[in-house]
């Protein structure tokens, strides 16, 4: 299979997955924040993070995020969601932006640290 | 890496990710959200018309990214088919995950729509066999 053919079939099952999330939840930026934060406290489980530096590397090794820290200041660099939403893949108003920020918030609970996800920024 | 193989692997991640999490908020719920998002992928796909289950799994494999062949028609109304390239599969070998899970319910939704919808009539999926080259699945017409 050619790559653009595996790339368009991708795409059109994570866009058909938002859709389907959205019909099926009409609530549904709360169900998936909850939906983040139940699968952040699995991968907390199997954590080794003591601290926001070794955090950030390991939510980068389980969600396709690179982030960059700059002072108090960590910003998202590179997200999946963005890229897809600027491909026209996702809307603005999707399902998986409040499933991450669900997953970030747990994780960093994880480590004693209250933080929100916003506007590809995290708060502390 | 090459951008494409990693632009590829974060989309099977974020999916896999995605579903395993369904899976765990929501247990068998999961299924059907990913059941309603394959039908949802059928909506858009037009494979032209069909005459038999034959007829429309080869139109299916023409156009889509899902190559299913007939291996066997046991009765009128019931077949095995083989899955031989799906993306789902493809996703599951990349990740690492189970297959037979909530996500291959996006493939059962999708198939299952596109064949109904052509022949007018309830089509049901259910796997037989899940292998790393192929998935052996009965193909039930009522």
């Amino acid at each position: 299979m050619k790559y653009e053919s595996i790339m368009k079939s991708l795409d059109d099952i994570i866009m058909a997955m938002d859709s389907a999330i959205k019909e099926f939840w009409k609530n549904y930026t709360g169900m998936m924040v909850s939906t983040g934060r139940v699968f952040g406290s699995e991968a907390v489980k199997r954590g080794l993070a003591e601290n926001i530096e070794e955090l950030l590397k390991e939510i980068e090794n389980i969600i396709p995020l690179k982030f960059s820290v700059s002072g108090e200041k960590i910003r998202i660099e590179k997200c999946i969601v963005r890229d897809l939403i600027e491909m026209g893949v996702l809307d603005k108003e999707n399902t998986i932006c409040p499933f991450i920020k669900g997953f970030i918030s747990k994780m960093f609970e994880s480590i004693g640290v209250k933080a929100t996800c916003e506007e590809c920024e995290v708060k502390i | 890496m090459q951008k494409e193989v990693i632009d590829i692997r974060d989309r099977m991640v974020l999916l896999s990710i995605l579903t395993r999490s369904l899976e765990l908020f929501s247990g068998e719920w999961a299924k059907t959200i990913c059941y309603i998002a394959g039908r949802k992928m059928s909506e858009v796909m037009d494979v032209g018309k069909c005459e038999s289950v034959e007829d429309c799994l080869q139109k299916l494999s023409s156009v889509s990214p899902w190559w299913v062949d007939l291996f066997e028609k046991v009765s009128d109304n019931e077949y095995l088919v083989v899955f031989k390239s799906c993306p789902i599969r493809q996703t599951h070998y990349t990740v690492c995950t189970k297959q037979g899970g909530a996500l291959c319910q996006v493939t059962h939704g999708y198939i299952e729509s596109i064949i109904s919808n052509h022949l007018g009539k309830k089509v049901r999926l259910i796997l037989m066999h899940a292998g790393p080259n192929a998935c052996l699945k009965r193909l039930v017409v009522s």
